[in-house]
């Protein structure tokens, strides 16, 4: 095993491949900015051109321009509320927040040291658990896949302070406008009217370029001034502010990571998903869950590890048996077919010393896309300062022309402005946007895993599953904990505010 | 308009949202239709509570906070960003808040009409005459900039989502609902 880590290093370690690499990232960095581009589309695009070269280069080019995506969309959910791509939605609730206060250089630092800390952790994680991953992927069923995505739910409460009932109807909303569109597994034209185009179902980055991006356009437009608060004139902290923070809370970052590494590992539920639930772990195991959504720097460090650690996760099955962890793994499996190799078991015999090339390559384009990324947070960070008049016209302009290039469908325009009223009307009247996301995300999971397990294991399936019960009775548990607290808390305080008076 | 009134009639909207939905999911499948009804369903039980609830309490205390009442959690004013979205408190000391709340009214309807036209000039020039028109007049008539920076500012900008989206990415172009018009001449 030792030879093959060498012998993946040495294939990297040519001039093209680094070129490559170098090439990959800094691509990757300017299409994860634009809105509604994430690293499927860097990848899918690099394809044509990555045939005639080392197989490690094209690697490095394909692999490398995805890692950067990452970050390059959290660039903009943290300075703009603008998630460049689904997986990065998770940073807008903490990001943005941080932003508003003059915390930007720190937020893009956490973010960044995060993303590499998850990279490499899940690199080394994909190395260790070649041999024992494979047993228990194939102990998990549907019913467990369900648990999982239940779980994501819960941090619906996280989001409604100020009305659980409103953010309850707003995830409700966000769960049936899911459900618009073919359903996947009766073929039934839901909610369509009739109409082609939403037999497709709403495009999940359309719906949040309209939601987050061109609602704060509109919420700019309407308060004048800029995206900072009025009382912040400078940055409050730096970069290094948010390295040395993602390096206190390393035990976040380990378990962010794990999750992330986990939620790769397992075919079909998505980094989005593995956004959210690591910023779910990471408020119900805080100590001061009322920080959150209000600008805790724990609420961009979790999702940026989770989210860069799943790449290492998402290779495993991808490789190991030829099925993709999600959706940019199926187009390296097209780039693997196309170079003549072939991902199955065999893969981790015949051909280890590239598995450990991809390997090296997550931990090397992770650490380029960091340094690029610290380089560049301070100048990014002034960009929130710039006027309305400025932003909302170029903002609305991009992210317009992202919907567009989403799909190709120019309807997604009228999605875009549609959900940019609704989203501007949620946050007037305080119906949480990002429940809505939540359950726009999570539905199709509960819905598919839900008619699958009734299938397979019948109605009582949570009590004859003992793996899924487990998960159940954890789910209630979790969900009841921030409860107890408070009641404990105030249990304390009550007598002690009587004694005061 | 009061506050109250904004919010039962967007509860009211909602409601016929959900209500609509219900109705069009009993025409599907049970299977089609096993998760879309129980949640239509739930979602009106927590709208009706939500309207019966928010017209039970003060006018002030509009944003019912079931977490405070289930777990009796204390808000502390400071800490609220509620507060700053409410009108009232929106209004400068010693004046009343019903010229801000018109004035607010009249910024947002802007704000949609802003939206509106970026589309409509999208859907009749395609993305890129729409982009150039929109930020121009917008740097032009905020006049944040003098017209003639106005035109090199957005010359530029266009340019560069330009080469970004069709040179770079590929993307495909939308050549609008008015280029057969112009082919005709």
């Amino acid at each position: 095993m030792f030879e093959a880590i060498v012998g993946g290093l040495t294939m990297l370690l040519t001039p093209q491949a680094m070129l490559f690499m170098l090439i990959g990232v800094i691509y990757g960095l300017m299409v994860g900015i634009l809105p509604g581009l994430g690293g499927i589309v860097a990848m899918a695009l690099l394809l044509p051109f990555a045939y005639g070269y080392e197989t490690a280069a094209m690697l490095a080019l394909l692999l490398g321009a995805h890692i950067a995506t990452i970050w390059g969309s959290s660039v903009t959910g943290i300075l703009f509320k603008v998630p460049g791509a689904a997986k990065s939605l998770a940073l807008i609730f903490d990001g943005y927040p941080l932003t508003q206060q003059g915390h930007a250089s720190r937020a893009l630092g956490a973010s960044a040291t995060a993303a590499l800390m998850g990279g490499i952790l899940g690199a080394i994680f994909l190395a260790v658990s070649i041999p024992i991953v494979r047993p228990i992927m194939l102990f998990l069923g549907p019913s467990e896949y369900l648990m999982m995505a239940l779980w994501g739910l819960t941090i619906i409460a996280t989001f409604s302070e100020g009305s659980l009932l409103k953010g309850l109807v707003a995830a409700c909303i966000g769960v049936l406008i899911a459900f618009i569109g073919m359903d996947p597994v009766t073929a039934t034209p839901r909610f369509t009217f009739g109409s082609i185009f939403l037999l497709d179902g709403i495009s999940f980055p359309v719906a949040m370029i309209g939601l987050f991006a061109v609602a704060e356009m509109m919420k700019l437009f309407v308060k004048g001034g800029s995206i900072l608060d009025r009382d912040v004139t400078e940055q409050r902290s730096t970069v290094l502010d948010g390295v040395k923070d993602a390096f206190r809370h390393w035990w976040l970052v380990a378990r962010s990571s794990l999750l992330g590494v986990w939620i790769g590992v397992l075919p079909g539920i998505g980094a989005s998903v593995g956004g959210i639930a690591a910023y779910a772990q990471a408020v119900q195991t805080s100590k001061t869950p009322e920080r959150f959504g209000k600008g805790a720097i724990e609420g961009v460090i979790a999702p940026d590890a989770t989210v860069g650690a799943n790449e290492g996760g998402g290779l495993m099955p991808t490789l190991a048996f030829g099925i993709p962890g999600g959706e940019s793994m199926a187009i390296l499996l097209i780039a693997f077919i196309s170079m003549g190799v072939t991902p199955g078991p065999q893969m981790l015999t015949s051909n280890l010393d590239l598995v450990f090339a991809m390997m090296w390559i997550i931990v090397l384009a992770n650490a380029l896309t960091t340094l690029i990324g610290l380089a560049a947070s301070p100048y990014l960070a002034r960009l929130p300062a710039m006027n309305a008049n400025i932003m909302v016209p170029l903002v609305l302009s991009v992210c317009f022309i992202g919907a567009f290039a989403t799909r190709g469908y120019i309807e997604d325009v009228v999605v875009a402005a549609i959900f940019g009223g609704i989203g501007y009307i949620m946050e007037k009247y305080n119906y949480s946007r990002a429940n809505l996301v939540i359950g726009m995300v999570l539905a199709e999971m509960i819905e598919r895993n839900l008619h699958i397990s009734l299938t397979l294991y019948g109605d009582s399936f949570i009590f004859t599953r003992p793996i899924t019960l487990m998960m159940f009775i954890f789910i209630i548990v979790t969900t009841a904990l921030p409860f107890y607290r408070n009641w404990r808390r105030n249990r304390a305080a009550a007598p002690a505010a009587g004694g005061g008076q | 308009m009061s506050r109250r009134t904004q919010e039962n009639l967007l509860a009211a909207a909602l409601l016929c949202f959900f209500i609509g939905i219900l109705v069009l999911s009993l025409d599907y499948g049970p299977r089609a239709r096993l998760v879309p009804i129980p949640i239509s369903v739930l979602a009106l039980i927590l709208l009706v509570s939500q309207i019966v609830w928010q017209n039970l309490r003060p006018a002030d205390e509009l944003h019912v906070d079931m977490l405070e009442f289930l777990t009796r959690r204390g808000v502390n004013p400071g800490e609220s960003d509620r507060a700053d979205k409410e009108p009232a408190a929106e209004a400068a000391p010693g004046k009343p808040a019903a010229p801000d709340i018109a004035s607010g009214f009249g910024r947002e309807a802007f704000a949609f009409a802003k939206v509106v036209v970026f589309v409509g000039l999208f859907l009749a020039l395609g993305p890129f005459p729409a982009a150039f028109l929109f930020t121009f007049a917008y740097f032009s008539l905020s006049r944040h900039y003098h017209w003639s920076r106005a035109l090199v500012y957005t010359t530029v900008f266009t340019a560069v989502v330009y080469v970004l989206f069709v040179e770079v990415l590929d993307i495909q172009l939308y050549h609008g609902l008015l280029e057969p018009l112009m082919n005709n001449f």
